[in-house]
């Protein structure tokens, strides 16, 4: 058994060695290229940026496997930051390293700072005009119903698919606090509930954890 | 206005969006607008606007957008500097963590926390822009003297809602259609 999971082990390093050795100048140049191309034409959000990565990485280039394209977006979730980043830097990471980390983060910000950039200063110039504030003032109108459209999926998913009484509570407490701090007082509390948040999933975890521990070993001893 | 403190806070900011990029929503009015009044409440959802209609994640393109008004060009890139460090950080902690063990139970344990506190967050970020957009005000310091209802945005509202939950049309489409109706309607108004 051992001298198995040895074995494996062994055959393992062996191809991420051969796997090494395969990183040329044209792999790096690939990994900068798609990252750009794919941040480009990722209109609305992180959800495309995820297929379209899966697409390409996975199904045509076949550089990792559907598993591993789980597992690190698994990982870019639980990282703080935008998530489409998180996964391409890690895509990256996978490939190729750190360097292949940095070509990634690199093509993947160019398009959105090129154009927020220039869409910054033309927004400062025309911004003045009084038809412009017509077309903000309604386009931010349909801002509003996108994002209470978005926490109606979030809200639903917590409350009708999960059910636990743990994040139904940390759902309702987060929200209450947050908007009756900024509303009374004119203060933000959001960082202290992230934080405290986090303390608590990882407690919980750890206490379940510990619980199915104890139960196993007293059936054991049954 | 100092870059270091430009940096310093996009790094906070990065540190705190955990959950996606709407996940910093929340996070960025917390530090760019309640704690430092760099921005007013309009010109954070004007950015918020404009960022829903360009590629990119919303937290690349806040710090960009921020950095860009408090520093110039230059200020933009040393935003996004800041946000990225603790992403890049956490991404290569995480990595190898997960090389050497596969599975880390504080990992999931993490996320079994930030995900519906975050849903609740975004929740209360969406309730400020929309006081605003429906009713010019969003604190109850001001509530009093500022209070003017917006028979009109909340139309446009109820017409984009709507599209959003009936139609699979893109909801950057959804926004410039908004924006064409409330071109029209307030010059006729």
């Amino acid at each position: 058994m051992e001298e198995e999971r040895l074995l494996e082990e062994k055959v393992e390093e062996n191809q991420t060695t051969e796997k090494k050795a395969k990183i040329t100048a044209k792999v790096y140049l690939k990994l900068l290229w798609f990252s750009f191309f794919i941040s480009m034409v990722a209109f609305g959000g992180g959800f495309v940026v995820l297929s379209l990565l899966r697409d390409i990485f996975v199904k045509k280039l076949k550089w990792i496997t559907d598993d591993e394209m789980f597992d690190l977006r698994a990982l870019a979730q639980a990282s703080p930051g935008a998530i489409a980043l998180n996964t391409s830097m890690l895509v990256g990471f996978k490939i190729a390293g750190f360097l292949g980390a940095l070509l990634t983060i690199i093509g993947s910000i160019i398009p959105p700072v090129a154009v927020i950039t220039a869409l910054y200063y033309f927004y400062d110039a025309i911004k003045a005009y009084a038809i412009v504030g017509y077309l903000m003032a309604g386009m931010q109108a349909g801002v509003v119903a996108v994002i209470i459209s978005l926490c109606y999926d979030m809200w639903k998913k917590v409350f009708v698919n999960d059910k636990s009484v743990f994040t139904v509570v940390l759902l309702i407490l987060s929200f209450s606090i947050s908007s009756l701090t900024l509303f009374l007082f004119n203060y933000s509390t959001v960082i202290y509930v992230v934080i405290l948040s986090a303390i608590l999933g990882i407690g919980c975890s750890y206490v379940s954890y510990f619980n199915e521990k104890k139960k196993a070993k007293k059936e054991e001893e049954k | 206005m100092n870059y270091l403190q430009l940096f310093w806070a996009y790094i906070q900011i990065g540190l705190f969006s955990i959950g996606g990029g709407h996940a910093s929503i929340p996070v960025a009015q917390s530090v760019v607008v309640d704690n430092l009044g760099w921005m007013t409440l309009e010109e954070f959802s004007a950015m918020i606007t404009l960022s829903e209609m360009t590629p990119g994640p919303f937290s690349i393109n806040s710090a960009t957008f921020v950095g860009t008004k408090m520093a110039g060009t230059l200020g933009g890139l040393v935003a996004l500097l800041g946000f990225l460090v603790p992403s890049v950080i956490f991404c290569t902690l995480f990595f190898f963590i997960y090389k050497k063990f596969r599975k880390v139970r504080a990992i999931d344990g993490l996320m079994r926390g930030i995900r519906p506190a975050v849903s609740g967050l975004i929740g209360s970020a969406g309730l400020s822009i929309t006081l605003l957009a429906l009713f010019g005000t969003s604190t109850h310091a001001t509530f009093q003297t500022e209070f003017a209802f917006n028979p009109v945005a909340l139309g446009i509202a109820i017409v984009a809602f709507v599209l959003c939950r009936k139609t699979k049309i893109n909801p950057v489409i959804i926004i410039l259609l908004c924006g064409v109706l409330g071109m029209i309607v307030y010059s006729i108004i």
